[in-house]
């Protein structure tokens, strides 16, 4: 999101089992920094630098495994290229921050939603119709 | 266009910065179709002469179709569309005359691999989700169906092909749906991340 309008999105499949929410939630967080790195490159050649660019999560599970890095039975095993975010978090080029499920407007792309909810998020991303708004 | 004192993007090797004190270009090539935009319209002129007399091309004004988006540009900011596209892909398919319905997927449904199921022509399936998925440029409401459906492609099944059908009676009634750029507005990046973990029951991955 740049602002309020939706600029880049995906939706994917991840390419390897996740044992728990927080891993699958710590892997797409992940994923979504290297999308975010990518902009922000492009960004800075129309002359916009950004640092500290917020990653919005709704798990604070996962935002504590990157804010303190602790190994126990449960996270031990995550691999290290899933690390990614943490590192960029350190130098400062994002932060992840936590966002409600409610405002969460990736919830859009993960799963099927009911008829309220789903003109909501439209709405939220910036996605309308002139000739029949949608409510 | 580098000895006419451009640079390459760096990530994007085929946008074009050219910088001029205070003034900057931008040019964007795609295959034979170029975009450019400017804060002087001198440079933009002068951009055009130099291309006129090395190539032969026309010259369309404001840009208001580019690769098969059509781009509308107001005062108050632009909006993006594919609603041309959208209505061939329902003739294409024969759902012109299909009835709305108001979401893209039901909540209920929940797709796998559906091994007894019939099994349905594959390269219709195919052609049918080749068409969603670039439809999915301008529309992100349908990006999390079709990239359902689009994992089936192997072994479609009835069952597959009707979540497919359904996401055409979902752009039958919202063909005009588009995205919204508006003007004047601060540039911060904010990025999104969420995954569905307990809804990828069978496979265990999110």
């Amino acid at each position: 999101m740049l602002e309020s309008s939706l600029i880049s999105s995906h939706c994917k499949k991840q390419a390897c089992v996740a044992l728990s929410t927080v891993e699958a939630e710590y892997i797409e967080a992940g994923s979504c920094c290297a999308q975010i790195l990518w902009l922000r490159q492009q960004l800075s050649d129309f002359g916009i630098l950004l640092s500290k660019i917020p990653i919005n999560c709704d798990n604070t599970s996962a935002i504590n495994l990157f804010k303190n890095p602790v190994m126990h039975s449960r996270t031990k095993h995550i691999e290290i290229r899933h690390h990614f975010l943490r590192e960029h978090i350190t130098n400062g080029t994002c932060d992840i921050k936590f966002i409600s499920t409610e405002f969460q407007l990736a919830n859009l792309f993960t799963k099927p939603l009911a008829k309220d909810r789903f003109y909501f998020l439209l709405n939220e991303l910036g996605i309308i119709s002139l000739n029949c708004p949608l409510q | 266009m580098l000895s006419q004192g451009y640079n390459h993007g760096t990530s994007n090797r085929t946008l074009f910065i050219k910088k001029k004190r205070e003034d900057i270009i931008f040019v964007q090539v795609s295959v034979d179709d170029i975009i450019f935009g400017s804060t002087n319209e001198v440079m933009c002129e002068a951009f055009v002469e130099a291309m006129k007399s090395k190539f032969e091309m026309s010259m369309l004004g404001e840009m208001n179709y580019f690769l098969g988006l059509q781009v509308k540009q107001l005062k108050d900011g632009i909006f993006i569309n594919q609603a041309k596209y959208c209505k061939e892909l329902l003739m294409k398919f024969q759902m012109d005359k299909c009835k709305a319905i108001n979401t893209p997927i039901s909540i209920s449904c929940q797709l796998d691999q559906d091994h007894v199921g019939k099994s349905v022509d594959q390269s219709k399936y195919r052609r049918l989700i080749g068409s969603l998925l670039y439809l999915i440029t301008s529309r992100p409401d349908i990006m999390f169906v079709v990239c359902l459906c689009a994992r089936y492609q192997s072994d479609p099944k009835e069952s597959h092909y009707n979540a497919a059908k359904r996401i055409m009676k979902y752009l039958q009634g919202t063909k005009d749906v588009r995205l919204w750029y508006p003007n004047n507005v601060s540039l911060n990046l904010t990025g999104f991340s969420d995954s569905n973990f307990a809804g990828a029951r069978l496979i265990g991955k999110a």
